[in-house]
């Protein structure tokens, strides 16, 4: 294994900053609906995520878990800077990232780096094994080809591929193999960050959990941070610091995945682990089931947006969104169960 | 370390284990040689390239050569012209032959030049979006929607007949299907997460549609190339019989059917041997395209 000499300045690498890694507040995207062909009239807005803050340390996994469409991706993308939230605001050690010199933007790029879940779409099947590995090394740093090709040579084998491997082209490997491709390339900077959407949903069963393994090696040997999203709740428990539960835009509870999944507290949370575990005969434990539809993200219910399907809904959850609070030692979850308003009303 | 093992309880899942069956996306190559190639095409195809390339090595005549000693002769009348001769005394055959010479310099030029305008503006239209493509894509449906009879019969009043002027005409509204066809697939491409993996990378548009971007649309390309070839002899043949192309005298399969049309029963092979050529030769090109399209990319839509 290969010891990381950091080799980028991330932006604003001041020994002073000691805030989490990266953090977005109160963020917003909000996706334009359109209607009609040849003059576009507005009709409305997705709002894929409304008001998301969460805190990303240094060397740890944030997960995003929840129902799709809820905006996970869209809340992970935020973080890539292909595009602008509507409103809110991304942070990279503590440094508004739409604020960014040239120079800072280079940086974050080389810092922030991303594995997708398809790796047969990541890949650019006309471009050979080095060449996918050390583009971003080719953008971000003058490297002699004799260093760019050791340099892939250690990266391939960091993630558990062999060098001769360099030669090939993405088609002649398996899922779990580019999936090590992909992640090999998004290593090759000695980023600080990395964005998992969904990295292992398109693999073999079988491959997932090798994956996941190399995954949380390279974590401890570069301290790296990920947003993770993924669906099955042991590998997110296995994964994971810190968990985020989303819905319709916005995160109901968070905390450490124990916490979360041990003692959850937001009645949407229970609801989906109670969804997400193997319905056994012996199980004595009330099941909870949804009623009804999500509903749609363009026109979001009033007050709390679960108040539609919650089983415990009261008068006021359809009023405001209900504050957040927290429960226990870095628990928080939004709900009026945990408000003295709501408990008043109650 | 302590390893993970995988169990069941998926959270409402999202992801289907999709495009795994889809294993190999094997290199043009690998492709055009395990599919049944269509030999017929291929061989008329070679015998016009082998033709246009050695002209002057296969033809038994100067195709210019006038001699009123043997014109007017019937295919296989006299054995050192087994195809004939016309009013002057020129060798069927040769010009024939050099036909082929002809209309492959026209289509190789033309179509060329409009493949590399076509495909930069496709490529700039599709991947930028926006107003650029807005912008880009009226001026090709401009250039489209043209027609490229009137816009040589422009070109030719102005600039006067002449292979050059030919190719002029039909590369400037030819270059508008390269670059609708071309920005479709890019509309396709830009999609796939490498693309967007490149992006966040930092790579430049510009390197991102070269090296990502162009590549991939390159099958695309020879489609439209391979399908356009016939649409061109034909239209470059099209011209020479209006009289907007070549100069008579010169050597082209679309000039001779026009010098024979007055003579269609009295001289019939005049007319009827350049146009059964014409005929074969597009229908090789077309059908050749065709299978090209079905083996590297079913999905193209047939509207070239
Ligand atoms: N580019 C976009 N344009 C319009 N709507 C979008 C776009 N991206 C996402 N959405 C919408 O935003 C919502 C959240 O999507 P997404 O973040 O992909 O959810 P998840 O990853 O949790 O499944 C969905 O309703 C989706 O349809
Ligand atoms: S705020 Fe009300 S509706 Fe929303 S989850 Fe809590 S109890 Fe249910
Ligand atoms: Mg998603």
């Amino acid at each position: 294994m290969t010891t990381p000499s950091q080799i980028n300045a991330a932006p604003g690498s001041d020994s002073s900053y000691e805030g989490p890694l990266a953090h977005i507040e109160n963020l917003k995207k909000y996706y334009p609906v359109t209607q009609g062909m040849i003059v576009r009239k507005n009709v409305g807005y997705v709002k894929a995520i409304d008001g998301v803050s969460i805190d990303i340390p240094k060397g740890q996994t944030y997960s995003l878990v929840g129902e799709s469409g809820c905006g996970k991706t869209t809340t992970a993308r935020m973080f890539l800077m292909v595009e602008k939230p509507t409103a809110g605001q991304v942070f990279f050690r503590g440094k508004d990232i739409h604020k960014l010199s040239r120079k800072e933007t280079a940086d974050y790029r080389a810092s922030v780096q991303a594995v997708f879940q398809d790796p047969w779409s990541s890949l650019n099947p006309r471009m050979r094994v080095d060449s996918l590995i050390a583009e971003p090394l080719v953008t971000h740093q003058h490297l002699s080809r004799t260093e760019l090709k050791k340099r892939v040579h250690e990266l391939l084998e960091t993630v558990g591929l062999r060098s001769f491997h360099a030669e090939r082209y993405p088609h002649e490997f398996s899922g779990g193999q580019r999936q090590r491709i992909a992640i090999a390339r998004a290593l090759s900077t000695q980023p600080e960050l990395m964005i998992l959407d969904e990295p292992v949903s398109a693999l073999d069963v079988s491959i997932r959990a090798q994956i996941l393994n190399l995954l949380k090696e390279l974590q401890q040997n570069f301290s790296l941070s990920y947003l993770l999203i993924a669906h099955n709740l042991a590998t997110v428990r296995y994964m994971s610091h810190q968990v985020g539960v989303m819905y319709l835009g916005k995160l109901v509870e968070e905390g450490p995945p124990s916490a979360v999944f041990g003692d959850p507290k937001h009645p949407y949370t229970k609801a989906l682990i109670s969804a997400a575990l193997p319905a056994h005969p012996t199980n004595d434990r009330e099941e909870i089931v949804l009623r009804g539809e999500v509903p749609s993200p363009i026109n979001p219910p009033s007050g709390c947006t679960f108040h539609t399907r919650c089983p415990v809904a009261m008068d006021i959850c359809s009023t405001v969104y209900p504050e957040r609070r927290e429960v226990a030692e870095g628990h928080r979850t939004s709900c009026y169960l945990y408000t003295e308003t709501g408990t008043a009303s109650a | 370390m302590a390893t993970f093992e995988e169990s069941g309880s998926e959270i409402v899942s999202d992801a289907e284990p999709k495009l795994l069956s889809i294993k190999n996306i094997a290199s043009t190559a690998g492709k055009i040689l395990r599919a049944r190639l269509p030999w017929a095409p291929i061989i008329i195809m070679a015998v016009v390239v082998i033709c246009a390339i050695f002209a002057p090595l296969l033809a038994p005549h100067d195709p210019t050569d006038i001699d009123i000693g043997v014109r007017k002769l019937a295919p296989g009348e006299n054995w050192s012209y087994p195809l004939g001769t016309d009013r002057l005394g020129r060798d069927m055959l040769s010009r024939l032959i050099y036909g082929a010479r002809t209309s492959a310099f026209i289509s190789l030029v033309a179509l060329g030049a409009g493949a590399v305008v076509g495909t930069t503006v496709g490529l700039v239209s599709g991947y930028a979006g926006k107003w650029t493509d807005t912008i880009l894509m009226r001026i090709t449906d401009a250039a489209m929607g043209f027609p490229t009879i009137l816009a040589a019969m422009i070109i030719v009043t102005i600039l006067g007949a002449g292979i050059a002027n030919i190719i002029l005409a039909i590369a400037v509204t030819v270059w508008a299907r390269f670059a609708r066809m071309i920005r479709g697939e890019v509309l396709q491409v830009r999609n796939r997460d490498f693309v967007l993996a490149a992006r966040i990378t930092g790579v430049s548009p510009v390197m991102i549609i070269w090296r990502h971007i162009f590549p991939n649309v390159i099958n695309t390309l020879l489609i439209i190339l391979t399908l356009l070839v016939g649409q061109t002899i034909l239209l470059e043949a099209s011209l020479s019989f209006l009289g907007l192309g070549l100069a008579p005298g010169a050597s082209a399969w679309g000039l001779m059917v026009a010098e024979g049309r007055d003579y269609l029963i009295s001289m019939w092979w005049l007319s009827l041997l350049p146009g059964l050529v014409i005929t074969m030769v597009v229908m090789a090109f077309n059908f050749f395209g065709d299978w090209l399209r079905d083996t590297l990319d079913p999905k193209l839509r047939r509207s070239i």
